[in-house]
């Protein structure tokens, strides 16, 4: 076999983890527990590895935010100094079994949602939704302070409790078939889940109900999950990642296995190097921001970790399920569709499970292989959320993962695969 | 403003004799522009083809 054909049968594989998937949430524990390889004093990030110094302010304040909240130091200044001494690991969340959205800051104490994919035989950890309660902000938005910390300790204390009763009992929440439908109601499923939340409640909620516990106890996570908006996103990460670590390590695939920001690099993963990451410069976003007073110059660098969906082909790869979502960016019906058809150039294969009306129920591509983005130079197209240089979510929109991540890649499969040498 | 009449009406031949239709290719401004003023016409999705640099295309050569 030479081998482009052991690229292609590698391929085929790495694809099949992403749609023959089968994700179950299935516990909340704390992250020291369910994120393998995280210690004690260490703490993960969004985006490819940076150290402290060369760190955007946003997760410069969560490193110390996390310092604070795990009690590593009394205050700011001795954070600081503790991070500064090297006594702190500091590491990016996908060299991990998780996921950093926004700025995805992990420690061992944070309660972490828990995705079991039974036919790839993986487990990933993701940060639930920070609730409905704006304490001056979220945690995940590079925002910090008492209020937003005793939320978290809220959630951890009284609001999981019932929804992990409810997980014991039931075995787990199947979160493929709401993924699947919600994409036919409207939903990319990266910053759209008004479908999947709705398909999650119906489910989720009858079981809360049935629990022998007090009806004001049920009632508070009831409200937490019903008016959380978007709750159902990290669900939809924790599936995407916990099937893009099953393709890690796979010898010969070119498949994209990572894409995300730090707010300074931006990169890729792909399966058969694992252990390496390939960066260019962030990119910014293009779309609208929640307010007239915002604009391209409030805008960080593209930061966070939440398009390990469009690694699995939702996002901006299926925009043709939502239209709605691109009609942001001032996009036609007819455009969300070429978006669409436009990724079926760079990807290996097709998902059977996403059959999108749209597409006149044709299935959404899947698999980004940074060949074919090199041979047509077309570049994934991919969808989130807006971040201010101070924190903050200041809109939605979409950008391009860099060509230069997918050159740097192709030379080190090169280097390792290369008959040429 | 009044539109003059068009004298040459008669001489129009070939193509110019009837409504034109157009199949556009790439850009989707022109298409809609064109959509829009009631021409008949399609769309054609098509990109040029991408040329990468000559490392690249000679690793593209041995891996795709």
């Amino acid at each position: 076999m030479d081998v482009k054909q052991r690229i292609a049968e590698a391929n085929q594989q790495a694809a099949e983890c992403l749609t023959e998937n089968d994700p179950y949430w299935v516990d909340i524990r704390p992250a020291g527990e369910c994120v393998e390889g995280l210690e004690d004093h260490m703490i993960l990030h969004s985006g490819p590895p940076v150290n402290y110094e060369n760190m955007v302010m946003l997760h410069r304040r969560g490193m110390v935010s996390a310092m604070l909240f795990e009690g590593w130091a009394k205050d700011e200044k001795e954070a600081v100094e503790i991070i500064r001494s090297g006594e702190i690991k500091i590491d990016s969340a996908l060299n991990y079994n998780t996921v950093g959205a926004g700025t995805g800051i992990i420690t061992k104490s944070v309660a972490m949602n828990v995705i079991e994919d039974r036919r790839n035989h993986t487990t990933a950890a993701t940060f639930p939704a920070e609730g409905p309660v704006f304490q001056g902000g979220f945690c995940g938005w590079g925002l910090y302070n008492e209020g937003i910390a005793e939320n978290l300790r809220y959630m951890r204390e009284e609001l999981f409790p019932p929804m992990r009763e409810m997980l014991a009992k039931n075995g787990g929440i199947a979160i493929k078939p709401i993924l699947a439908e919600s994409m036919q109601m409207g939903d990319e499923n990266h910053t759209r889940q008004t479908a999947a939340d709705l398909l999650f409640d119906k489910q989720v909620l009858p079981e809360l109900f049935e629990l022998d516990l007090p009806k004001e106890q049920i009632m508070r996570t009831v409200k937490y999950i019903v008016e959380t908006p978007r709750f159902f996103h990290c669900y939809g990460q924790g599936a995407s990642r916990a099937a893009a670590i099953a393709a890690d390590g796979m010898e010969y695939s070119t498949m994209v296995t990572a894409v995300a920001g730090n707010g300074v690099e931006f990169g890729i993963k792909i399966a058969s190097l694992p252990g390496q990451w390939f960066t260019a410069e962030a990119p910014m976003m293009k779309g609208r921001y929640t307010s007239t007073k915002y604009t391209e110059k409030d805008q960080l660098p593209w930061i966070g970790d939440s398009c390990v969906v469009e690694v699995a082909g939702m996002g901006g790869i299926a925009a043709a399920a939502s239209p709605i979502v691109c009609n942001l960016r001032g996009m036609t019906l007819q455009e969300s569709i070429a978006q669409s058809r436009e990724m079926e150039n760079i990807c290996i294969t097709r998902n059977p499970n996403y059959v999108i009306p749209n597409l006149d129920f044709d299935c959404l591509p899947v698999g980004i292989d940074i060949r074919l983005v090199l041979k047509t130079g077309i570049c994934p197209a991919i969808h989130g959320g807006m971040f201010s240089y101070e924190g903050g979510l200041i809109g939605a929109g979409m950008a391009r993962v860099p060509m230069e991540c997918f050159q740097k890649a192709m030379k080190a499969f090169a280097a390792k695969y290369s008959d040429r040498k | 403003m009044d539109q003059k009449p068009d004298t040459n009406a008669e001489k129009k031949t070939g193509i110019y004799k009837d409504k034109p239709a157009v199949a556009n290719l790439g850009i989707m401004l022109f298409y809609q522009a064109l959509a829009d003023q009631g021409c008949k016409c399609v769309q054609i999705n098509w990109i040029p083809e991408y040329k990468q640099s000559e490392e690249i295309g000679e690793l593209l050569d041995e891996f795709l």
